[in-house]
């Protein structure tokens, strides 16, 4: 029988001592030997960093395109735009002639982001029947504070994010979850919208992780505890093997890429 | 004995016992090509059937025998991608807890080529000088396919056959459905799989299948009998070296 | 548990060749994914070796399992995230009803996940009143049906657009429709508020990171992110040989995993989790439980010759190119894994004996190990398990499953000893063949152990002089 409450057992303990007999180990605890776990920084680890974060216009451009390319595979609309507020105009545009996929009323929801500020949504769409969320949170978000951003999202049938890097070999974006960050807006709404900064797309899913493990900007803040990866809209093909655009997840996906 | 022949041949059990004409093609393929054999009038079988069954205990009676009756060679050519991989890729298994047999065992498998194997790669002739009238299509072997890496070669000799038009069926590469005695304790999803490499042949409108274990040739011959379809089955033997 | 029907293999694949929509759907799938998936790997920047350095990740995860293990389990619970650990499904299962009893759960929403298959989690839940709602669209359709998984990552696919369309007019109360479109929205309609009210979500895991303390789930529907994100509580499972040990590790594995499993460059939705909502956000589950499964993987891990079958990242590559499971479909293996990687773990997870079918009813073509991102040698293990069927095995608790069998083996044995007794068996052959029927040359029925054979093909007989006494005539002329 398994104690109740907060006591239960983990079983770990009778666990891993079975794993090391079937390994052929002595059981006992074992020390985890860091070699096994991590890898210690590659001696040219300056450089790789440095080239990463350095890359020029035409470097960048050629990402672009190659993000563009990848990107069409997957049906992933990726839009170039010079500036944000030029980025805020065409999803204004989108919202005027998408129509909601529940219901009739028009409204979209955004992360609290500085990026997306740039895009001045709120004045965009001030003499649109258009209600705007966005999802900025006190501190500790109580649960009635949840509740209530939950009704927005659910709301919402456009829902609008940045992202922390784009893979551009595979049209992969990548987004932690912090405050003012929640990942259902990626999800729930009808549509996802994202917006980005050219110099946020990098070559591949190895310089993502390379980044990730080693930078020390991107170490600090870690994986955090959900960290997802989005490449196109949700899809299925289920049924004999066709696919279909939106089966849980958004139907449709486009990505505002900032050049300026 | 004949080790001072260039090649001994290794003919397998199907061959020696069935199909007769395709080890005569053997030799007057390699002999049109001036190389002597020699064939060991000893040997048997390389233990296949019983490896593939499980019964390694068996299958190493059939090892051991090989290896004391092959050793001395100097090159061993066999018309079977299976049985070379057998000997090749199986019998070092076999012998993994005796150093001595295995030793002995890597060696053979160092020297052992299948038939179309050694002329192209070995050889290096593609061209033997055949001629055949018509149209075939080529059955990739599984085992000579996978485990040796052999499907160019074949080919190669195929297209340099004068006369001859190659017609690649669709999923060539794909099993006939044979495996061994899964054919005949399986025979309902043996002849499902078969039965799907018969249509591609049939749909190839080839005059025959040609390929380069006898084996999988039995097999399709089989059904192709069966059904009263005139597609004849070659090995690639006979398509070489000619009536 | 699950059920297991993996003794009625023969009976099962003979019903399964007989069914012309099945026969249709799976060669649509493999026709489809099979070639796909090799011209994927072949379009690699580093070609299809790459499987062998996956190859090699995969092994030195499994070696250290008794480090990475714990240190997964520490982070996940450093983040808040409760971590226990099931040495069996009835473990596995009974923490997962205990969380749900004690958070007055009723209804909770599932990502597909094999091993929730494995340890039979909805049979137990749904005995004890909790409502489970598979949200993967396969899923759904087959839990719709009352059926089970046939396919690992496509588990519907035995089913036919016209048969979905009448299960959802009949079960979901919809105009019949067999478009797919329309049939997948409707889905995604009754499925949405599932999701909302549903008070835990449960799900698999595709590989974990020990060096970060994360788990990953995989989907293109968005079905496990919305089951992992909406409800108030996450479970998830994982084998405990998925996982990985450096971040790093995840380059290669996933960009191989997407290929094998949908000929993808990515799957559409990857997530890493580690740990429930932190006070400062927003959205994510207050609970996260991960529970980490034995169930007679450490007796695997145990024995060198089937530890690499541990390797695998459930991507079903496998089953997309073999012959056999193109034929007789996922359900003719009687245990939620099928296909080659199924005849091989499954008799090592529920008995050799029992299973035998599984292992000795393939052509041993090698066409799967040719497709695994990870390159596991399944022909190898195969072979392995006829092996201990044939002897019998103490550590296994296998019985010789064929005495008859192994005594033709050991008259096999002698005559290959000796080459006059040899030629002596095939004149008796050649002898008594004549008593065969034959049709224009051939042999069209063997009784016996044969009959299989003429069941569908015809034989050539022994020929009256074989090709070792032409030779030997030709040389005594010369």
């Amino acid at each position: 029988m398994m104690p109740s409450g907060n006591q239960k057992k983990t079983g770990e303990h009778e666990f891993i001592t079975n794993i090391q007999k079937a390994l052929g180990r002595p059981s006992g605890s074992v020390l985890p030997d860091q070699s096994v776990l991590t890898q210690a920084p590659p001696p040219d680890l300056e450089h790789r960093l440095s080239l990463y974060c350095s890359r020029n216009r035409q470097d960048q451009t050629k990402l672009l395109d190659l993000f563009m390319e990848q990107a069409a595979l997957v049906n992933m609309k990726v839009i170039p735009v010079e500036t944000g507020s030029l980025a805020g105009s065409a999803v204004r545009e989108l919202i005027l002639k998408t129509e909601p996929e529940w219901g009739i009323e028009k409204s979209v929801i955004a992360w609290q982001d500085p990026l997306i500020e740039q895009l001045g949504l709120k004045e965009q769409l001030a003499s649109d029947n258009v209600a705007l969320f966005i999802t900025q949170s006190s501190p500790a978000p109580g649960l009635e504070e949840r509740e209530e951003k939950r009704r927005h999202l659910l709301e919402s049938y456009i829902g609008i994010t940045t992202a922390d890097f784009c893979v551009a070999e595979s049209a992969t974006l990548v987004m932690r979850s912090g405050p003012g960050r929640p990942r259902a807006v990626s999800l729930v709404p009808s549509v996802h919208v994202a917006v980005i900064k050219m110099d946020q797309i990098i070559q591949s899913l190895s310089e993502l992780y390379f980044r990730l493990k080693f930078d020390p900007k991107e170490k600090e803040q870690g994986l955090t505890n959900c960290m997802t990866f989005i490449s196109g809209p949700s899809k299925t093909a289920d049924i004999e093997l066709v696919m279909v655009h939106g089966a849980h997840g958004p139907r449709q996906m486009i990505v505002y890429v900032i050049t300026g | 004995m004949g080790n001072d022949k260039p090649v001994t041949l290794f003919i397998q059990c199907l061959v020696d016992g069935m199909y007769p004409k395709v080890g005569e093609a053997v030799v007057r393929l390699l002999e049109n090509l001036n190389i002597p054999v020699d064939i060991p009038m000893d040997q048997t079988c390389c233990g296949q059937p019983a490896f593939n069954s499980g019964y390694r205990r068996e299958a190493l009676v059939a090892a051991r025998r090989f290896i004391e009756i092959f050793e001395k060679a100097r090159v061993i050519v066999c018309p079977s991608g299976s049985c070379v991989d057998m000997v090749k890729h199986q019998y070092p298994v076999l012998f993994k807890d005796d150093p001595a047999w295995q030793r002995r065992a890597l060696a053979v498998s160092r020297k052992i080529f299948e038939l179309t194997e050694y002329i192209v790669d070995v050889l290096k002739i593609e061209d033997v000088g055949a001629s055949f009238e018509g149209t075939v299509t080529y059955h990739d072997s599984c085992h000579l396919l996978r485990n040796l890496g052999v499907a160019d070669q074949p080919r190669k000799l195929i297209t340099k056959v004068r006369g001859l038009k190659l017609i690649e069926m669709e999923n060539a590469q794909k099993c006939c459905g044979f495996g061994g005695l899964f054919s005949v304790k399986f025979p309902d999803i043996s002849t499902a799989i078969l039965e799907e490499k018969i249509a591609h042949i049939i749909a190839a409108r080839a005059d025959a299948v040609v390929g380069c274990d006898i084996s999988c040739l039995m097999n399709i011959e089989g059904m192709l009998k069966r059904k009263n379809v005139s597609i004849k089955t070659l090995h690639i033997a006979q398509l070489l070296a000619g009536p | 548990m699950a059920e297991i029907k993996t003794e009625y293999y023969k009976q099962n694949a003979v019903k399964a060749i007989g069914d012309p929509i099945l026969q249709n759907a799976l060669s649509n799938v493999q026709n489809r994914l099979g070639p796909a998936t090799a011209l994927c790997y072949q379009k690699l920047a580093e070609g299809p070796d790459l499987r062998l350095k996956a190859h090699k990740i995969r092994e030195f995860a499994v070696n250290n399992l008794d480090i990475l293990l714990p240190v997964l389990a520490q982070k996940i619970r450093d983040r808040g995230g409760k971590v226990f650990f099931a040495r069996n499904a009835e473990a596995a299962t009974a923490y997962c009803l205990e969380v749900a009893r004690e958070n007055r759960i009723k209804m909770v929403v599932k990502g597909k996940s094999m091993v929730t298959e494995e340890i039979g989690l909805n049979q137990v839940l749904e005995a004890n009143g909790i409502e489970v709602n598979e949200t993967d669209l396969g899923e759904y359709i087959i839990q719709l049906a009352g059926e089970s998984p046939s396919h690992i990552i496509a588990p519907a696919i035995h089913k036919t657009r016209k048969e979905i369309g009448r299960l959802f007019t009949e079960k979901l109360g919809i105009p019949y429709s067999e478009d797919p479109p329309v049939l997948t929205q409707a889905a995604r309609k009754f499925l949405r508020e599932k999701f909302l009210k549903a008070g835990m979500g449960l799900s698999g895991c595709n590989m974990a990171c020990a060096e970060t303390g994360h788990i990953t789930t995989v989907s293109n529907e968005g079905n496990i992110r919305m089951s992992t994100t909406l409800p108030k509580i996450h479970m998830a499972f994982m084998g405990m040989e998925r996982v990985t040990a450096r971040l790093e590790d995840h380059d290669v594995l996933f960009r191989l995993l997407s290929r094998g499993a949908a000929a993808q460059n990515m799957a559409g939705y990857v997530s890493y989790i580690g740990g429930p909502r932190t006070p400062d956000q927003l959205d994510g589950p207050d609970q996260f439980h991960l529970v980490i499964l034995d169930n007679g993987r450490s007796r695997i891990l145990a024995d060198p010759e089937f530890r690499e079958a541990l390797f695998c990242i459930r991507c079903a590559a496998c089953l997309n190119v073999c012959p056999a499971y193109g034929k007789i479909g996922g359900h003719s293996y009687g245990y939620p894994y099928s296909g080659p990687i199924g005849a091989v773990i499954t008799p090592l997870l529920t008995g050799i004996n029992r299973a035998k079918d599984l292992f000795l009813g393939e052509p041993l073509c090698g066409a799967c190990k040719k497709a695994c991102p990870v390159d596991i040698d399944l022909p190898r293990m195969l072979l392995a398990l006829r092996a201990k069927a044939a002897y019998g095995d103490h550590q296994w608790a296998v019985t010789r499953v064929n005495p008859r069998e192994k005594f033709l083996f050991e008259i096999f044995s002698i005559l290959i000893r000796n080459r006059k007794l040899y030629d002596l068996a095939m004149k008796a052959g050649v002898f008594f063949q004549k008593w065969l029927p034959r049709k224009q040359g051939m042999i069209s029925h063997i009784p016996f152990v044969f009959k299989g054979w003429t069941q569908s093909r015809d034989i050539k007989p022994l020929a009256r002089t074989n090709f070792l006494t032409l030779w030997k005539n030709r040389n005594q002329k010369s």
